[in-house]
């Protein structure tokens, strides 16, 4: 154990991380924690490492420099996946003949033994979390026949039949309308009440703003701001005189255009 | 018919195509799923480099086939996750020099190209009864986690990292798919033959996808149609004193060419009352429709138009747009 140990309540912790992809760095000196019930937001413009950061977090791409602790393990070591939950950004490609039950119950393996079964409970797990989407009555469908929005609402359900404690997002809003995006601020402030840590990279803030308690922005790699969303909009270069809404991200700012 | 079935080697020969027909589409399946088509036919050309092996050191092919044709496939899928195997060029080297080296030592063996061709295409009067006792216990050791692990091996094949996101040890899931598919290719040198092999691996899969909905139903689906081809053409060989290979996979494609009309027609049937989405969000705009007055088509269920349920009400598709009956008149949606 490190002699630094984690207050309770960390879910996750990365201190100083970097990461090289193709030599180039993509993400430089990355430090942040997140602790149960912790909604936070990753904002920033496009090539900023934004779903590095993620995918890092979740040892999917290994790291240059620097440490990732889930839950007070080193990730390389950690175990407990059933906690955590994963929204890629939406890539179906290879799922499109499977049923959409069968992509959602994926989301149970971390949970099921090899060779074992679903059990009533993974089965009941599924069934809630295609509800809670609002798909319930499309289980049997290919997932090929449903909308791009349906499709992302799939991958939702999918990370949510794993009842995690941290729920990882990779720009669960784009190209989701903003009725449904509604509908999934529903369901993630549902998940924050009951002590879920959300972490959830997005271009705008959208429907989910009232819920996010903190945005991290990055910039080439770096952390470049992080606190209160609202606030977010005012400690950026604007032109003086300028002033942000507090709900409006200015995507300008945070591609360097609106610099100075 | 009857008589097929009182000679020994016939009796063994069905067999082996009955266990054949099973696994090959069973691992095919995840293999056409991580969109891996053509390994099967580079393990066959590995797996005859197996053969040659044989023949000179004078051993049962079978077994050192299926050797040669893992480890052929360890190394394949070792240099594919270190990212090693740029291009194609790599797989083509060790593919093509799986098929040179086999030719080469069954000549030196003085055996000719020749001795190959019932390992190429299938040949149904050579299997022994130890043939098919190791296809059958080979066979049997391929199903228990090709069918068991099913969930794993699907999630692994389909969405590798989010799979990875599950605890799942992706690269140990994917060296499995691959050893499985090296061992059944080995296995189907007496059946199919190791250039067609890869053809039952695909075909039957194809077909199924053609046929059924979902992962689990097109597994069964491509089974069922291997079963069928493997078993129909080891009995049509014997009529017909012709390769079983051959003639298992032109099964295999006619029964996929049958299945794409097949699939448009169930298509048609399932789509003919699709039933559109209202949308969430029409707030006090209301949806914008326009008022055709006259009309002189009276539409009911069965005239002719297709129908659409849409929100309580049925809409019947005409020229290009949708007609609700409205009161005395029809509103074009």
């Amino acid at each position: 154990m490190s002699l630094t140990a984690d207050p309770p309540g960390v879910t996750l912790s990365a201190t100083d991380v970097s990461v090289e992809l193709g030599g180039l760095p993509v993400l430089r000196g990355i430090t942040l924690s997140v602790r149960s019930g912790e909604a936070v937001a990753l904002l920033g413009g496009n090539g900023s490492g934004k779903s590095t950061l993620v995918r890092a977090l979740l040892g999917l791409v290994p790291i240059h420099r620097g440490s990732i602790e889930l839950f007070g393990q080193p990730v390389r070591t950690f175990r407990h996946w059933s906690a955590i939950g994963y929204v890629p950004q939406r890539s179906t490609a290879r799922l499109s003949g499977a049923k959409v039950k069968e992509v959602v119950a994926s989301g149970r393996l971390a949970q099921r033994p090899p060779f074992v079964p679903p059990r009533p409970a993974d089965r009941a797990a599924v069934a809630r979390a295609l509800k809670a989407v609002g798909l319930a009555d499309r289980a049997g469908d290919r997932l090929s026949v449903l909308s791009g929005g349906q499709q992302q609402r799939v991958l939702i359900a999918r990370a949510l039949a794993g009842e995690p404690e941290l729920l990882i997002l990779d720009e669960p809003t784009a190209g989701v309308d903003l009725a449904h995006q509604s509908a999934l601020a529903g369901i993630v402030s549902e998940l924050i009440r009951s002590g879920t840590a959300v972490v959830v990279v997005l271009h705008e803030a959208g429907a989910l703003a009232p819920l996010i308690q903190r945005a991290v922005a990055l910039r080439e790699g770096r952390v470049a701001y992080d606190g209160p969303l609202g606030a977010l909009g005012r400690t950026g270069h604007g032109p003086s005189g300028q002033v942000h809404h507090a709900d409006v991200l200015d995507p300008g700012w945070l591609d360097g255009a609106v610099e100075r | 018919m009857i008589e097929l079935f009182s000679y020994p080697f016939m009796q063994r020969a069905l067999l082996a195509a009955l266990l054949t027909g099973i696994i090959a589409p069973a691992i095919g399946t995840y293999i056409v799923q991580r969109r891996l088509s053509l390994l099967g036919d580079g393990l066959g050309h590995v797996a005859i480099a197996g053969v040659g092996l044989a023949l000179l050191t004078g051993r049962a092919p079978i077994p050192v086939a299926v050797i040669v044709c893992v480890l052929g496939a360890v190394v394949v899928e070792l240099l594919r996750q270190r990212g090693k195997a740029t291009g194609d060029v790599g797989l083509a080297i060790l593919f093509y020099g799986g098929l040179a080296a086999g030719v080469l030592m069954s000549g030196i063996a003085g055996q000719g190209a020749g001795a190959l061709s019932q390992y190429l295409f299938g040949s149904l009067t050579t299997v022994s009864t130890g043939d098919l006792m190791l296809v059958a216990a080979l066979g049997v050791l391929v199903l228990i986690p090709t069918i068991g692990l099913a969930p794993q091996l699907f999630a692994v094949s389909s969405d590798e990292e989010f799979a990875r996101t599950q605890g799942l040890r992706t690269g140990a899931y994917n060296l499995l798919i691959v050893i499985l598919a090296a061992i059944t290719v080995a296995l189907a040198m007496r059946t199919v033959g190791l250039l067609l092999v890869s053809a039952l691996m695909v075909v039957p899969v194809a077909a199924a996808q053609n046929l059924v909905r979902g992962f689990y139903a097109g597994l069964i689906a491509a089974i069922a149609v291997g079963v069928t081809v493997s078993v129909g053409g080891a009995v049509g060989s014997f009529y017909a004193d012709a390769a079983p290979g051959a003639l298992i996979v032109v099964l295999a494609i006619g029964v996929f060419a049958l299945s794409w009309p097949i699939s448009v027609l169930v298509g048609r049937r399932r789509n003919l009352a699709p039933v559109l989405p209202e949308p969430l969000d029409d707030g006090e705009l209301g949806t914008p429709h326009v008022v055709t007055e006259g009309h002189p088509h009276r539409h009911h269920p069965g005239c002719g138009h297709k129908v659409v349920q849409h929100g309580d009400h049925t809409d019947f598709l005409h020229e290009g747009h949708r007609h609700a009956a409205h009161a005395d008149h029809y509103d074009e949606h």
